[in-house]
């Protein structure tokens, strides 16, 4: 793996998380911590780079490092307190999860594949996640407006608003979004760990990846680093590694622009269950508003004409 | 907590047994190879909505309404005595089905309580929002539409507040606006649908809206009719003109869903091969478009006992196949989600 690029830590402390100073019994007040996030950036530690308000952040997720051991599913399980999914044997190598849902927010794909000559066996894996589109069809379709783009240039779904209408459901090109039926009935997905972000922290999911196949950073930067690795990649033999979501780039096109999220894949997208060329519903659908007001037009036109055809032969 | 006991297969005792295994672990290997590259083991790739049957009910009661607020406006606007008695049932038709819609919506939603977030914003690139405050709109105009007939049929009084409120927007200028909306109305569902990824709605973007839109007239022109009849308030005069407009939207209907099908190529498969394939030909289109004008041809050579009860059969058979196209085109879109072949292909096919 190339050099991760470590910036100097700003104020020397190398303490983690937060100071742990607790209102005693004896001062009036909650008796919850009410001190102030510290003013460290616990992400400087863990990925390298500072959390800052106003820059675009995602993942840059190298499958090619990845070792399939969903620390990523787990952790994002915990951290944002998602109820298990039923435990059956799918029968699918070693992927229960299957898919990405409403209470499923990382998925890993487990891809096993045979060469022709049954010589060579891959085993690929793939932890998938909300690809935090540049142009999110989420977001766009969202009648009550309560998916938004934060700060940190991430979809979040708030949740006090969404009132579970499921029109952003078949308006993700890559069938992230699902509302959580028989539950709280309000659409989930992945927050890029919104709550952990505002405190300075990674997302939970990049923090827990052992071999840090999961990067977190800032979007430009993380494309930096990615175009690097398939460099590498190409010189040691492995042709087949590509970047997927990068501006005009498989998995960017039909204007969603570029994915936050992005990935290094060693296989065709279809493999992953990922559309190779997946387009924002909205981009051309326009072209049905014009079709619908000519007919209207025509209708409208015909109507006028039956009546009036009516009402002079008569008289 | 909830804890569950995981399953764990049992190791095979037998040397028979352990074939077996051996043999279902290479079906299983075999079967990955096959769906490798071309899909991720045939899994969906895109999410159904699961909209419940609300949504196509509603559907049908938008039109419906959409349609007849139509007819009755243009009546009112500019038809003559005879056709008095078809702005007043398309009145009351259009009040009845947007009594329902915002019903069925409301109750179709995961939290239905917040209903109202939906006009917490205006937001042009989502069909869904322009259709909610379009609905309200139009629910505002059919409710000074209903005002006007219940003035003119004596309920309320002229002298009263309601109806001089009523005088300050002239009946061309409300009839126009409303009518503008009722356009909307109508066929904005259709444009909703294929808004989203679901490749049997988005490729057919073209003709999504005008084809509901067509369904919506064809509705609101055979509860009309149904009405007329049944009220005993049918005159040749008006059934002209509307018998004519019939035709002309039944060939409307007819040419959207012959130019969806020729849009959709080899995304078309479920329309004429599976199991809402005979919902679509026996149902939406031979109930709702091929029936009537049989019956319509039939009752021109009866005698006039059967006549009404001709037109009686011919309406209801009209509105339940235009009930069962609504339900059909949206559940036509789970087969084309389900299948990531499908939506794959649909992608490939762009730029």
């Amino acid at each position: 793996m190339s050099e991760r690029p470590v910036l100097p830590a700003a104020d020397g402390q190398t303490r983690q998380g937060y100071s742990g100073r607790i209102a005693s019994w004896e001062r009036s007040g909650p008796g919850y911590n009410t001190e102030p996030p510290p003013t460290l950036n616990e992400s400087l530690t863990t990925s390298g780079f500072r959390i800052e308000p106003g820059t675009a952040y995602g993942f840059f997720t190298d499958t090619t490092v990845c070792i399939g051991c969903k620390a990523c599913e787990a952790a994002c399980k915990q951290w944002n307190q998602l109820p298990m999914d039923d435990l059956g044997f799918t029968g699918r190598s070693y992927d229960h999860t299957t898919q990405l849902s409403a209470t499923t927010w990382r998925h890993v794909t487990f891809l096993e594949q045979i060469d022709r000559d049954d010589s060579t066996r891959r085993w690929l894996f793939m932890s998938d996640v909300c690809k935090h589109c540049e142009e999110a069809g989420c977001l766009e379709s969202c009648p009550t407006g309560a998916i938004v783009r934060t700060e940190f240039g991430s979809v979040l779904i708030q949740q006090d608003i969404c009132n579970g209408c499921k029109y952003c459901v078949p308006s993700c090109p890559f069938g992230v979004i699902t509302v959580a039926e028989g539950l709280d009935n309000t659409a989930h997905k992945c927050t890029l760990c919104y709550d952990r972000l505002k405190a300075g922290m990674e997302p939970a999911c990049a923090k827990a990846c052992p071999t840090d196949s999961i990067l977190f950073g800032p979007v430009l930067e993380l494309r930096r680093v990615a175009r690097q690795r398939v460099e590498e990649l190409h010189h040691l033999g492995v042709r087949e590694a590509y970047l997927y979501g990068l501006p005009g780039g498989p998995g960017a096109t039909g204007g969603i622009g570029s994915l936050n999220c992005f990935f290094l894949l060693t296989e065709r997208p279809e493999a992953y269950n990922l559309p190779p060329a997946p387009e924002l519903p909205s981009r051309r659908g326009s072209q049905g508003f014009l079709t619908t007001a000519a007919s209207a037009l025509a209708y409208g036109a015909a109507t006028l004409l039956a009546i009036r055809a009516a009402r002079s032969g008569r008289g | 907590m909830v804890t569950e006991t995981v399953q764990v297969a049992e190791t095979p005792a037998t040397s028979v047994d352990r074939r077996q295994a051996a043999r279902q672990d290479e079906e299983a290997w075999q079967v990955t190879r096959r769906h490798g590259p071309t899909s991720y083991y045939g899994l969906p790739v895109l999410k159904d909505p699961r909209w419940g049957w609300q949504i196509p009910v509603y559907f049908f009661a938008g039109g419906l309404a959409s349609g007849s607020y139509l007819i009755a406006t243009m009546a009112d606007l500019f038809g003559s005595r005879e056709d008095r008695a078809v702005s007043r049932a398309g009145r009351y038709i259009a009040l009845l089905a947007l009594v329902a819609s915002p019903v069925l919506l409301i109750l179709d939603l995961g939290r239905p309580s917040r209903f109202t977030h939906m006009l917490r914003v205006l937001k042009v690139r989502s069909p869904m929002n322009l259709g909610t405050w379009g609905l309200l709109g139009f629910g505002i105009f059919a409710g000074m539409g209903i005002l006007r007939q219940w003035v003119e049929d004596g309920l309320v009084s002229r002298s009263s507040a309601l109806a001089r409120a009523l005088g300050w927007m002239p009946l061309q200028v409300s009839g126009v606006l409303g009518s503008l909306l009722a356009f909307f109305v109508g066929s904005y569902t259709g444009v909703l649908i294929s808004f989203t990824n679901a490749p049997i709605w988005a490729k057919n973007r073209l003709l999504q809206g005008p084809l509901f839109l067509a369904s919506a007239l064809s509705s609101g022109i055979s509860a009309v009719t149904l009405w007329l009849t049944l009220a005993g308030q049918s005159n040749p005069h008006t059934e002209r003109w509307m018998k004519q407009l019939e035709d002309t939207v039944v060939m409307g209907e007819a040419a959207a869903t012959v130019g969806t099908i020729a849009t959709l190529g080899p995304l078309a498969r479920p329309m004429v091969a599976g199991r809402y394939a005979a919902a679509l030909w026996l149902g939406a289109v031979g109930m709702g478009n091929v029936l009537p004008l049989v019956l319509r041809r039939i009752e021109d050579s009866v005698h006039v006992g059967a006549r009404r009860a001709l037109r009686i059969a011919r309406g209801i058979s009209s509105l339940t196949g235009s009930l069962i196209f609504r339900w059909v085109d949206a559940r036509l879109a789970g087969p084309a989600i389900e299948d990531p072949g499908f939506y794959f292909a649909f992608t490939r096919g762009r730029d």
